[in-house]
């Protein structure tokens, strides 16, 4: 059984780290592009939460070697066959992508505290508008957290939801401005909890279609 | 385990993002990944407990430092 982490640039050296089950990793290379993958006699259907923790390790130490394109965990395949005829086919678009993510790395921003509790309504129709304000005086202060970082990204992906939560994609050399950008939100709006994380393997722009 | 016993809620928070884009996001090559893992629920669980609590955390330790 191959377990699969990531692909990198032909030739990309491979991290001296260890994948699931302690297992070594290898690069099963096809046309331009590097699979890191390791090799099993069998592998739990049910894997837990240190599993995933080691396969995201395993991306974050190909992130320092050279640009990856991280792979969602759960990629495995029977025979070596099996992942060159999956990988073959979109080698061209992966070698394409791996460039225009070269030099960028994903951050993550969590927003959480937004007021929404409300004074006794005189009637339901106040409430109602009552409520409709708050979530309108919410969204346009994530609108504005998120006008700021975006003039310091080269991508976005907001997730729907209550809370505000985003990954950007950043060249390396803006990290600093952009984690500094959220600091001062956060002590501007001393309500909210702000959190960034990262720098992470870009996995949220992972994808063939989205432009960088 | 509360979450004020955390011993490191930075590095937890870490580990819980991370786990959030190893399995929701990244590369697919043979369409929708099915794959359960054992304790996912817990993550999530983990994620929501966690990031609610930082204020009380930040607040318990300027107290503690006052």
């Amino acid at each position: 059984m191959i377990h699969l982490y990531g692909f990198t640039h032909k030739g990309a050296p491979v991290p001296p780290v260890r994948g699931l089950d302690e297992q070594p990793l290898l690069a099963v290379e096809v046309g331009g592009v590097a699979a890191v993958v390791s090799r099993h006699a069998a592998l739990d259907r049910a894997p837990t939460r240190a599993a995933a923790i080691r396969h995201g390790e395993v991306v974050e130490a190909l992130r320092a070697e050279d640009a990856v394109l991280p792979v969602r965990f759960g990629e495995r395949f029977a025979t070596t066959d099996g992942l060159v005829a999956a990988t073959s086919r979109l080698a061209p678009a992966i070698v394409d992508r791996l460039q225009q993510l070269r030099g960028c790395v994903e951050l993550g921003v969590r927003v959480t505290g937004a007021d929404l509790s409300l004074a006794a309504a005189a009637d339901g129709t106040s409430y109602l508008r009552e409520r409709a304000a708050a979530l309108a005086r919410r969204d346009e202060l994530f609108d504005r957290l998120h006008r700021r970082l975006e003039r310091l990204a080269c991508a976005s992906v907001v997730s729907p939801g209550d809370s505000f939560v985003a990954s950007y994609l950043v060249r390396a050399d803006a990290q600093a401005a952009f984690t500094t950008c959220v600091s001062e939100f956060g002590a501007d709006n001393p309500q909210l909890t702000v959190v960034c994380t990262g720098p992470w393997a870009p996995y949220s722009f992972a994808t063939f279609e989205a432009a960088v | 385990m509360s979450v004020l016993e955390r011993p490191a809620p930075a590095e937890e928070l870490t580990l819980l993002e991370l786990v959030d884009r190893v399995l929701t996001k990244g590369v697919t090559l043979t369409g929708d990944i099915t794959l359960a893992v054992a304790d996912v629920d817990l993550v999530y669980v983990g994620l929501r407990v966690l990031l609610a609590s930082v204020p009380t955390l930040d607040r318990l330790r300027d107290e503690g430092g006052a």
